[in-house]
């Protein structure tokens, strides 16, 4: 009778800190043990569930009072002239006031911050594209699919993918034609966060279909 | 400091700021803990040692200031714990109470970790640091970072699995 492997072994294989032949050993493992397959499951769930509850600061751009400790300094360097000599009840309005001739002068200051930015925006860029994508993909579903049949989408620069199932179709009060319908996308951004909604479209009269209720069932 | 050096503490910053609301509970709070972080770091570049990691100095900053914020303040944080700190309106209707059921549960577990293991699990879990570099930052040996993981994903386990808790709803 084999031992259950040790929450710790559990733990780091989640994290990738076991080695190969440990790997090696618990992956046999759980091929044969669905239970334990089912409580690595867990841990991972718990892993993502972490990641999306704190991830709202990097959906947000940095505060000024946060970003200014690091750009307001070497501007003010730049064009400094030895302040040593003024008390600091000098300088520091007149820091402030050769930063913003820095930031309407200096095309370079821009750029190279505009560099530091790219990374950052790089990422909301990829967020953005799978949002616009899935948008698209559940008009499309909603104009081309008739209801309990999924339409798939992807995105092969992001990885990301999913899944639209109309689930009815009526009409509204207004006379518009709504649908209802099921939406499942992995969003891969540093790590995958996968999501279900289930929503309201209505079709306006120009042909588009236009959001009027979503409703987020899991977010992990 | 030059350049470069800044550039990549800029970059840093919204990792620095999801670990120190991880750390405090709170975004705001959060961010007075980054400022001060930045601060020290700054004045204290010269420390730094050229080659290693710039971020995990400044992890390791975040959560020495962090911890002495606690000692002098005697903050028992886990009573301090605002309920809705994450209530902000950002989203709304329905989406967002779906939403914050499952999230503030997940945030109301980390606020009542022991404090030992708080960093740890944000540190692994979120920002995806290995354990030899969290045994670096928060000078623990790589078998106590181990353990403690353990101890609290077990406890996450718990919160994820039992019916106990309320908030731990929001799953079909």
């Amino acid at each position: 009778m084999t031992f259950r492997p040790t929450d710790e072994t559990l733990s780091a294989y989640v994290d990738g800190e076991l080695s190969p032949v440990q790997v090696a050993e618990l992956e046999a493992r759980l091929a044969g043990d669905a239970e334990l397959a089912a409580e690595i499951d867990t841990l991972r769930q718990g892993s993502a569930a972490l990641h999306a509850a704190f991830n709202e600061p990097l959906r947000e751009p940095v505060p000024d009072r946060l970003a200014r400790l690091f750009t307001a300094p070497t501007a003010a360097a730049k064009r400094s002239f030895g302040w040593a000599g003024f008390g600091s009840g000098f300088a520091v309005p007149i820091a402030a006031s050769l930063l913003m001739l820095a930031v309407s002068l200096g095309g370079a200051y821009a750029i190279s911050e505009w560099q530091v930015e790219r990374k950052i925006a790089r990422l909301e860029a990829v967020r953005t594209a799978d949002r616009q994508m899935l948008a698209a993909a559940v008009s499309k579903a909603l104009e081309t699919h008739v209801s309990g049949k999924p339409a798939a989408w992807n995105n092969p620069e992001t990885g990301s993918y999913g899944t639209i199932e109309p689930v009815r179709t009526f009409r509204a009060a207004s006379g518009q034609w709504c649908r209802e319908y099921v939406e499942t996308a992995d969003l891969v951004t540093e790590s995958v966060q996968s999501e279900r909604r289930r929503g309201i479209a209505c079709r306006d009269p120009d042909g588009q279909w236009r959001p009027r209720l979503e409703l987020l069932q899991t977010s992990f | 400091m030059d350049d470069t050096i800044r550039r990549e503490m800029l970059a840093l910053l919204p990792r620095l700021r999801r670990f120190a609301y991880g750390l405090t509970g709170s975004i705001d709070d959060g961010d007075d803990l980054v400022q001060t972080t930045c601060e020290r770091a700054i004045r204290h570049i010269d420390t730094w040692e050229p080659g290693t990691r710039l971020d995990s100095w400044m992890y390791r900053i975040a959560r020495n200031t962090h911890l002495n914020a606690l000692r002098a303040h005697r903050v028992r944080r886990d009573h301090m714990q605002s309920v809705d700190s994450d209530d902000t309106g950002r989203v709304d209707g329905a989406r967002a109470m779906e939403a914050r059921l499952t999230f503030a549960a997940v945030r109301d577990f980390v606020a009542r970790l022991p404090e030992e293991q708080r960093a740890v699990v944000l540190l692994v879990c979120i920002e995806g640091k290995s354990y030899k570099d969290v045994s670096e930052i928060m000078d623990l040996p790589v078998g106590t970072v181990t353990s403690r993981l353990a101890r609290a994903r077990l406890a996450l386990k718990g919160l994820m699995d039992g019916p106990a808790d309320t908030d731990a709803r929001g799953k079909p």
